[in-house]
């Protein structure tokens, strides 16, 4: 079977409309999503209505969950002064604009998905602010994955697309306490995290979109690159009141606001 | 004795005049003395020369040229904007070295009809018409680095207007000033911290500012990203008496007998 997995879409409708054709060329089977439809893009509503429309399985992203239950992400969500600001006019012009029905949507989106021996999350299976960044320590790599349960673990929140195999291997962990130390080993077998890089707000210095597209039969991934109309986008986001600053980043490849540098930190509310 | 002349610099915007100047003053230890003619109220120039180069002496505006004149060598930056026709100063204008700073390809200007001596410098011919120069006064503004950095990026990437030029003299929230400067043709984008020492009560009352040289520069634009990128009172409060406290808790260092 061959699936199409797509994340962090921002409000940016002209991109998601190029990379549901481009999936539909592709002759994917089925499509997963991994949230954050909304935040910072001009269009919220139709993304949301997009997704809803075709069915597509999808899990909460950190902006939706902050859409629904308000900002209240600590301050690690921000790496800068500028980002915060700038976050939080995004966050309220969304917030604005808005349908209930919308918000009642993503208010009732799980946090992970799972498809036989794939999962598929925002961030991190332990929370959706958490960045697995492609040069995450193997260990904490492999432990995010293994905590699944699946052999193959489908992410987004980075906005850079990437694929990371970890070698099957032998891990020992000790335990040090007061009566001596004891270690334990076992085998991981291979595993496999998938970053879907991001459909509305690239961070890979070109205004493209990225998917992934996944072939169950023989484990192979092709990172998928969609050329889209940015500045139709670029153009609503004037026309909405949004900060102009938004369509420039978007133009150059860049995300709207820069993400947090610490790969590790989880965001503790 | 001989004395050294005053030297007049000018040339179009960006062209490398305070970098000419700069050399110049660094490799010698002598007292000398700069001033720059036309920007008195953001003095970037003043402030980077006199912070780097602790010999030279900072004149700014309504010091006598009686004074001044005391201190040799005195060089003059003149800023583009002036009028170099109309350039009126209180000693003989033929008496002094009157040095311009041109881009390679700007083979004939008023620079060089004026100038007793033309230095090429490395940059592009492309700003030479470029003058007008938008300009923020930041003193009292402490910046958030992360921001600084978004912003200073966005800054000479076009977000906000092409950019042929910029300079600025930045507070940071950890009692450091920086240097940042950027050129088109330049070799590096280059920022350094200056020699200055920190702040940490209160908002700095020493010069900040930036200087911007470009085509549709959005100054309000810049104006608001900066105060976007500032810390209120509170914040900066805050962060100082962390910085404050964890200096007065490091030990000092062991000392062997």
């Amino acid at each position: 079977m061959k699936i199409a997995v797509i994340s962090c879409i921002h409000g940016n409708y002209e991109a998601l409309n190029a990379v549901l054709s481009d999936i539909d060329r592709q002759k994917a089977d089925k499509i997963f999503c991994l949230g954050d439809l909304v935040g910072y893009g001009p269009d919220p509503n139709a993304v949301v209505e997009m997704i809803r429309s075709m069915d597509i399985p999808t899990v909460q992203g950190c902006w939706d969950e902050d859409i629904v239950e308000g900002l209240n992400a600590c301050e690690c969500s921000y790496p800068s002064i500028l980002a915060e600001k700038r976050g939080k006019v995004a966050h309220g012009w969304t917030n604005d604009q808005i349908h209930p029905e919308v918000r009642e949507y993503l208010a009732q989106l799980p946090l992970s998905l799972r498809e036989e021996n794939l999962c598929f999350v925002h961030g991190s299976p332990h929370n959706q602010h958490e960045y697995l960044m492609p040069e995450v320590n193997a260990f904490t790599a492999l432990e995010r994955v293994m905590a699944t349960g699946a052999d193959v673990l489908f992410c987004g929140h980075t906005h850079i697309p990437y694929v990371r195999t970890l070698d099957a291997g032998q891990l020992t962990v000790k335990i040090q306490q007061p009566d001596g130390t004891s270690a334990k080993q076992f085998t991981a077998p291979l595993k496999q995290i998938i970053n879907a890089g991001s459909v509305g707000e690239p961070r890979h210095g070109r205004p493209n979109a990225t998917y992934v597209i996944y072939d169950t039969d023989n484990n192979l991934t092709r990172l998928r690159e969609v050329e889209y109309d940015y500045q139709l986008t670029c153009q609503a986001i004037i026309e909405q009141g949004l900060p102009a600053i938004f369509a420039w980043r978007l133009a150059q490849g860049l995300e709207y606001a820069e993400r947090a540098e610490d790969p590790t930190h989880v965001c503790e509310r | 004795m001989d004395r050294h002349p005053i030297y007049l610099v000018t040339g179009p915007c960006g062209s490398g005049k305070t970098t000419w100047i700069h050399q110049q003053l660094i490799t010698s230890n002598e007292p000398s003395a700069y001033i720059c003619l036309g920007a008195d109220a953001t003095p970037i120039d003043l402030t980077y020369i006199t912070a780097t180069c602790p010999h030279v002496k900072p004149i700014s505006a309504g010091t006598s040229w009686a004074q001044l004149t005391e201190i040799q060598p005195l060089y003059v930056e003149i800023a583009p904007q002036l009028d170099l026709s109309k350039l009126q100063l209180p000693v003989s204008i033929e008496s002094c070295q009157r040095i311009a700073i041109v881009p390679k390809g700007l083979i004939t200007s008023e620079y060089h009809d004026w100038a007793t001596k033309t230095l090429i410098s490395e940059v592009t011919e492309k700003n030479a018409t470029l003058t007008a120069s938008p300009r923020w006064g930041l003193t009292g503004e402490v910046l958030d680095p992360a921001s600084l950095n978004v912003f200073w990026d966005e800054l000479i990437q076009g977000a906000y207007g092409s950019v042929a030029r910029a300079k600025g003299i930045f507070e940071i929230v950890d009692g450091r000033s920086f240097y940042f400067s950027f050129g088109v043709g330049y070799p590096d984008v280059t920022y350094f911290e200056l020699p200055l020492p920190p702040v940490l009560n209160e908002r700095p009352t020493r010069f900040s500012g930036l200087e911007v040289v470009g085509d549709k520069i959005q100054a309000q634009v810049i104006m608001e990203t900066l105060e976007d990128c500032g810390l209120d009172d509170n914040a900066l409060a805050y962060y100082q008496e962390q910085i404050r406290s964890q200096l007065s808790t490091e030990l000092p260092a062991e000392v062997l007998v």
